[in-house]
């Protein structure tokens, strides 16, 4: 566990001392921010009109909702910048070598690339509560769901974030791990749409298979353990494969 | 050679792939094209990748392909436990509302109805793609609290044939599959959807009955003017059909949820009249049709005449006449008048079929009221209509609007009356007061066998009936609206929220990206 830890702090202040990260998160504010204005800017027309016509609106489900929804997709094309790095970068330079002969295990190896890029993950999620900071300022929206939200924003980039990890490690070239993830994550992520053409034994399982369609409930707030589970089962096979694929890295030399 | 192609294939995959999703966000409606790139994507990236494993499996070598194969054998195994994991956790998930109104968590009435269901329920959800996500916010609730429940999710645009096999045509109606019967629902709100499934599992089958002994329409025959299809669609409506005379029995039956009177020959005996104002007064529904006299001297059903005028309505002693020829487009002569637009009232709410009427005298409301009731017009003719009263000219094919006789059109060929019942005591708690109803058609032909082809006849006639039977909701929830929270922001404060999310904050970060940068060059 010591081991894992260290690798993270190390993967994490190699990712701040190069402009990587902070260009990662600016790209992803850009949009982020974006979205967040245009929702909160439709709510609060919305919220004049209906002062005079009553009713009841929320912030949380017309406006935290959406923007959560979209950042899901934001992530989608901002994470194999995150992850293309991890293992090819090494590849390339031969320090792979030096992990697969060191002393620390292979698990213990993946498990602190793994930290390293949800800490980098974290960081880019922390940066935009204080954009939710602002409706605090200026409304009161319940905190619960949003903190639902945010537990599902991690679960989800956990999962894309074990996937780029796996296609890193097969490949030497950073801009092929790029691409390859990035394709990978659309069908994903595309493979929902065919959920309702697909037919009713094959259309359930395109539909559960489809990363981004397990956020919903998160973003509406609902926490919900099967979803919780598929997260996690999917993060597990993906560090999984993972080893499997570092472990080929030793015997076929 | 062959590890460029498949390097292409790579490349190839990826632009196909890059195709679909922007195919899907410019043109949505295109489907079938961004489904077959988005296969063909996967096809290749697919290939693409299997060629890498090829290569790896070419090096593999004794002691190496021992290695391969049980690295394969235990993802595999590593999958099916998985596979088993969430096979189950689906099965088998809790779920927590954290939102403050608990919007998405169903009222304790329906919990109770979801807790006591034994057999499965299906339920099927016609409307189109983009609205699912409606339906699923609220159907997901109810398969979480019974998982005897299954729901699927059905385009009528893209597979047409299913919606038509259950008789759905508006889109966004909710059907409930229980044990062969089935009931619809054709609104997303929780007491809609429950009072449906409650009305399908209860399997509550109201009682109608067709009036015999004066030469009426019957039931089973399956004559060009009999009413063996439409008595069939109620029958598939969860109506039971049944046989009442009047003259043999004392009175109308307890359990009648619906009398129907079709296009007698003769008129009623008082008696029969009493029992039918009888039935009436304590909250009866009754549906009249009378065809006009057609033949020379004889006599106008006065008793049933009488009956009608007791509840507001005037059945007129003419000929509907339709000049407009918009019966021409039905194959139909003026001596059949069409209706194709119609008076609001709930029978023809959200209907806007094409009905026509052979032979059809007027059902008018009495100006000013009867009795403290006001019938309301339910199926009008064109402008170009007229009741004709020289009945002689329309059967030899040439009558003439007479202003001085005549009753101009439009002409109400049907009109309908509801009022608390007079005679009823107060409903057992006194809660509900029974409701009388009554519809009166100048035709009895319209939902026999020979005019059903029409399009709108069938559908008039059980939407009448189902209004008749008064089915209404056995549950009321309250909608569960989310709590409000709102936002008040001047313009100067939007202006400067608009910097901070979309220039400040943003631009900070990447400005922290150019410093290190910097520092490390130096």
């Amino acid at each position: 566990m010591r081991n894992v830890l260290a690798i993270a702090q190390k993967e994490l202040r190699s990712y701040f001392s190069s402009p990587m990260a902070y260009v990662i998160i600016g790209f992803f504010l850009l949009p982020f921010g974006v979205f967040f204005y245009l929702y909160l800017q439709a709510f609060v027309q919305q919220s004049l009109q209906m002062a005079q016509a009553g009713g009841s609106i929320n912030i949380n489900q017309q406006v935290i909702r959406y923007v959560l929804q979209n950042a899901s997709v934001i992530i989608l094309f901002i994470m194999p910048m995150i992850t293309m790095r991890t293992y090819s970068e090494e590849k390339r330079s031969g320090t792979i070598e030096l992990l697969l002969t060191s002393p620390i295990s292979d698990v213990e190896i993946i498990l602190g690339k793994f930290f390293g890029a949800l800490g980098l993950y974290g960081a880019m999620l922390a940066v935009t509560l204080c954009y939710m900071a602002i409706l605090f300022v200026y409304g009161s929206p319940e905190w619960r769901p949003l903190v639902a939200g945010y537990l599902g924003l991690l679960l989800m980039g956990g999962t894309f974030l074990s996937i780029g990890l796996l296609i890193s490690s097969t490949t030497s070239n950073q801009i092929v791990a790029g691409v390859v993830t990035f394709v990978v994550f659309l069908l994903l992520w595309i493979i929902g749409w065919f959920a309702d053409s697909a037919g009713p034994t094959l259309g359930p399982i395109t539909s559960y298979l489809s990363i981004t369609e397990h956020f919903d409930d998160f973003s509406k707030g609902i926490i919900d353990t099967k979803h919780v589970i598929y997260y996690l089962s999917f993060i597990t096979f993906g560090l999984f494969l993972t080893a499997k694929s570092v472990d080929t890295e030793r015997w076929r030399g | 050679m062959l590890k460029r192609i498949f390097g292409l294939l790579g490349w190839l995959g990826v632009a196909l792939v890059f195709a679909a999703v922007a195919i899907r966000f410019l043109k949505p409606e295109w489907q079938q094209y961004y489904n077959a790139l988005a296969i063909a994507g996967l096809v290749c990236t697919l290939l693409y990748i299997l060629s890498q494993w090829r290569e790896i499996g070419q090096s593999f070598s004794g002691r190496q392909t021992r290695y391969g194969s049980l690295a394969a054998a235990s993802v595999i195994i590593v999958v099916a436990i998985l596979a088993a994991i969430n096979y189950l956790s689906t099965r088998h998930n809790r779920r927590w509302d954290l939102t403050g109104s608990k919007q998405f968590s169903l009222s304790d009435q329906t919990k109770k109805v979801l807790a006591d269901l034994k057999s499965p329920v299906h339920v099927q959800v016609f409307a189109r793609s983009d609205d699912f996500q409606r339906y699923r916010d609220r159907l997901d609730q109810y398969t979480y609290q019974s998982k005897q429940l299954s729901v699927e999710y059905i385009d009528p645009e893209k597979r047409p044939g299913v919606a038509q096999q259950l008789g759905v045509t508006t889109l966004g109606t909710v059907v409930f599959e229980y044990q062969s019967r089935n009931e619809k629902s054709t609104s997303d709100s929780e007491q809609d959807l429950t009072n449906a499934l409650v009305k399908v599992i209860t399997g509550r089958t109201p009682k109608v009955y067709f009036t015999s002994g004066h030469g009426e329409k019957e039931a089973g025959n399956t004559d060009r003017l009999g009413y063996s299809s439409i008595t069939g669609a109620l029958s598939s409506n969860n109506f039971k059909v049944d046989k009442l005379v009047l003259a043999q029995q004392n009175g109308v039956p307890d359990d009648a949820d619906v009398v129907v009177i079709a296009g007698p020959q003769t008129d009623f005996l008082t008696g029969e009249i009493d029992a039918l104002k009888k039935y009436l007064a304590k909250g009866g529904k009754l549906l009249v049709m009378v065809d006009p006299i057609v033949k020379e001297n004889e006599p106008q059903p006065a008793q049933l005449e009488g009956l009608l005028k007791d509840w507001d309505i005037a059945a007129g002693h003419d000929i509907v006449v339709d000049a407009s020829g918009m019966g021409r487009l039905i194959g139909a002569d003026a001596s059949i008048p069409v209706a194709a637009s119609y008076p609001s009232h709930p029978i023809t709410e959200k209907f806007n079929l094409l009905t026509a009427y052979p032979l059809a005298r007027s059902m008018t409301p009495i100006e000013g009221g009867v009795n403290g009731h006001t019938a309301q017009r339910l199926v009008e003719t064109s402008r170009q209509s007229w009741g004709e009263t020289d009945l002689k000219s329309v059967l030899g094919g040439k009558p003439e609007l007479d202003p001085a006789k005549d009753k101009a059109g439009p002409v109400a060929i049907a009109s309908a009356v509801s009022g608390a019942a007079a005679g009823a005591a107060a409903d057992a708690n006194g809660d509900k007061k029974a409701e009388t109803r009554l519809v009166a058609f100048g035709d009895s032909d319209f939902p026999a066998n020979g005019f059903l082809g029409v399009q709108g006849n069938r559908d008039l006639f059980l939407n009448t009936v189902n209004w008749l039977a008064q089915q209404e909701n056995l549950i009321a929830i309250r909608p569960r609206d989310p709590e409000d929270r709102r936002i008040t922001l001047t313009a100067d404060q939007q202006r400067r929220i608009f910097y901070l999310t979309v220039l400040i904050v943003p631009g900070l970060v990447l400005l922290a990206g150019v410093q290190t940068w910097w520092r490390r060059r130096r």
